[in-house]
């Protein structure tokens, strides 16, 4: 029985379109995927799909070597998912998304790691500002602070680095080596190239075939 | 797998329901011809004058039929929408989506012959007797059907959700019904009663051919049009391409 | 806190920072109602007559405009997504953001409406089972007009769609509702009335959760 992720034949449809007819891939606790490949080839879509959100219109997917389903409570719990969108409401501050979203998790108090995810990613100080009032790359640090304040075995990160400053974006590569060096997983879809020191388990390239 | 499930999977799958929607599609339609035919003139010359309303009962050979299968073919929209959504079967989605128009206009139907039928029965058009009111409803009811599932960009999208108003409009007809009903009786409208609890066999044999070839008809244009709504859905999957290639 | 009291906290905290956008129904019940004099007559044997029917479409077209964009912000911003992917239950998750939205939008109608009744030559001794009936209907109105806005939630310009979705959906309530009012108004009995309200009440807070969330998933699901 193999350990961590396994994805057997999977197919990628956005509407009616074929995005990829099977796509097989392993990643090990501690590993993570790149994903590229250009606009419309499917990262999203994969990225949706593994989440719960897209549907899955064949193929298997399999933890720990047993095959599960991506809209059960317990995949949810165990996973993290990071859109586009940054999934802040506007009118509410970063600290208050942060706790929204606590409540969203199901956890009853978690002001000590919401704070240290803000910390983390030095957004204390605009913590009260309402998010609508905030830079993008500021709205993107705060919804990084999720990954700090909740744990998750498994990141989907749509772009994470997207509007992240240079200091952002190494604060991002530490994080994500700790995440990975405490046997976490993660899948990014990304243009941007990402930090030396980081060295993806895969790189799929998504896109060439179809 | 038993026998009639594999029957059930191959017929749900649209290149397998494609081939075969075409031989059954001209049986029904052949069908529903000669039935028509029949109930018409049994229904127009063989069966009596009424001896209070004459010659305009003879509209009921129409409006009957159409009000029964305006109501049955949104149970079938509910039912395929039902197997869309549990089983996602996507063969039920066009199956839904090709009844809604056809529904509608039996719907519509109903509507304009029920008031034709008024006009000589209470002396206008249009009277807020409890069916044509539950029709009018139920026609409004086929438009949010049509219109929802046609809205997205994504056909998928719009499927599932007209599929899910479509359950909901089926717990709600009845209800509609009763509370349609409810009112009429609290205002004592004018209720048409006539020739549903007594009918001569003369005059009910027509109506019940008409009946059965208005479903025959129906399920010769759903074939039919089902069968260009998957295309549509499939349009890039090899099977359609093959099949509109040649 | 229990989370999900936290969670309704949040939402009506939200609605109540937008409230000048939770006004504009009431506005519109107010303009609405005071319209029928000026278009009819000012004849109080002829409001009477109409009054019920007047303050429950009145209502429903009310109830109706502000829930046509109850999930469009959240969808927007990206914050259904975190909802659907919660391992929680997403229907209890709509069921109290429906609730949050009658509580600061559709209980001002009620709370409006006994000045409605002043204009319209309501009697007085039937505004119980008017209060009464609202009550029940405007929840129930909420939850079938939320199913709209979750069906429609992906689409930019819903607002006729919905209603065309709705209107036949909530004909019953506006039947049920409205003659209850009627019929406490000339000294009928309007208990059978207010019974079935309830029971479409009960029938919809029970079932139509599941389909708002089926709705909201489906609109996910490309």
């Amino acid at each position: 029985m193999s350990s961590g992720l396994a994805i057997r034949a999977l197919e990628l449809r956005r509407g009616r379109r074929l995005l990829s007819r099977s796509l097989s891939f392993e990643l090990a606790p501690g590993g993570f995927i790149e994903l590229s490949g250009p606009n419309g080839s499917g990262k999203s879509t994969l990225l949706r799909v593994l989440s719960g959100l897209g549907r899955l219109e064949a193929g298997e997917l399999l933890w720990d070597g047993r095959s599960f389903n991506c809209a059960s409570d317990e995949h949810r719990s165990r996973t993290l998912y990071l859109a586009h969108t940054d999934g802040l409401k506007g009118a509410l501050s970063g600290e208050e998304n942060l706790h929204l979203f606590a409540s969203l998790r199901q956890f009853r108090d978690r002001s000590e790691e919401i704070q240290e995810g803000l910390d983390y990613y030095e957004m204390t100080g605009l913590k009260s500002v309402p998010c609508l009032r905030l830079s993008q790359g500021q709205r993107r640090r705060i919804a990084l602070s999720r990954l700090r304040a909740f744990p998750a075995s498994l990141w989907l990160l749509d772009e994470p680095t997207t509007a992240l400053d240079r200091g952002g974006i190494d604060r991002f590569a530490d994080h994500l080596s700790d995440h990975l060096a405490a046997g976490g997983m993660a899948i990014l879809a990304t243009h941007q190239s990402l930090p030396e020191r980081l060295k993806p388990a895969i790189r799929i390239a998504l896109g060439r075939s179809s | 797998m038993t026998q009639f499930s594999l029957f059930f999977h191959r017929l749900a799958s649209p290149p397998h329901f494609y081939e075969l929607s075409k031989p059954w599609g001209r049986a029904f339609s052949w069908i529903a011809l000669v039935l028509i035919l029949v109930g018409l003139f049994g229904g127009l010359w063989l069966a009596p004058r009424d001896f209070q309303q004459g010659n305009g009962f003879r509209i009921m050979y129409v409006h009957v039929p159409s009000a029964w299968m305006s109501l049955f073919v949104f149970m079938v929209m509910a039912a395929s929408a039902f197997v869309g959504l549990v089983w996602r079967m996507r063969l039920a989605y066009a199956v839904a989506a090709a009844s809604a128009p056809l529904g509608a206009a039996f719907t519509a139907v109903a509507l304009v012959t029920g008031s034709l039928w008024g006009k000589p029965m209470w002396g206008t058009y249009w009277v807020w007797d409890a069916r044509l009111t539950s029709e009018l409803i139920l026609f409004f009811l086929y438009l949010g059907f049509i219109t929802l599932n046609r809205s997205f960009e994504d056909q998928q999208t719009g499927d599932r959700a007209a599929a899910i108003l479509a359950l909901v409009g089926a717990v709600d007809i009845p209800i509609v019904h009763y509370s349609v009903d409810w009112w009429q009786t609290l205002h004592q409208g004018s209720s048409f009663k006539g020739l549903t609890s007594e009918i001569a066999p003369s005059m009910l044999w027509p109506l019940l051919v008409m009946m059965t070839g208005f479903m025959f008809y129906y399920g010769w244009l759903v074939l039919w049009r089902t069968r260009s709504e998957i295309l549509l859905r499939e349009s890039d999957r090899e099977w359609t391409k093959r099949v509109v290639g040649s | 806190m229990n989370p999900w009291i936290q969670f309704f906290r949040s939402e009506v905290g939200l609605s109540w920072r937008e409230r000048r956008r939770a006004l504009l129904p009431l506005v519109f019940f107010v303009i609405v109602a005071s319209l029928f004099p000026l278009a009819m007559s000012p004849r109080p044997l002829i409001l009477k007559l109409i009054a019920p029917g007047v303050i429950w479409v009145d209502v429903m077209l009310a109830t109706f405009l502000g829930l046509e964009s109850l999930f469009r912000q959240d969808y927007e911003e990206g914050v259904l997504e975190q909802w659907i992917l919660s391992p929680s239950s997403l229907e209890l998750r709509v069921f109290l953001k429906v609730i949050s939205f009658w509580t600061v939008t559709s209980l001002p109608l009620i709370v409006m409406s006994p000045i409605l009744i002043l204009w319209l030559s309501f009697p007085v001794r039937a505004l119980g089972i008017l209060l009464v009936g609202l009550f029940l209907g405007t929840v129930t109105l909420s939850f079938l007009g939320a199913l709209g806005a979750a069906l429609t939630v992906s689409l930019r310009q819903s607002g006729m769609l919905v209603a065309i979705l709705l209107l036949p959906l909530a004909t019953p309530i506006l039947i049920f509702g409205a003659h209850s009012a009627l019929l406490a108004a000339d000294k009928q009995n309007p208990r059978p009335a207010l019974y079935l309200l309830a029971t479409l009440f009960f029938l919809t807070v029970g079932l139509v959760p599941k389909a708002i969330s089926t709705a909201l998933k489906v609109s996910y699901e490309v």
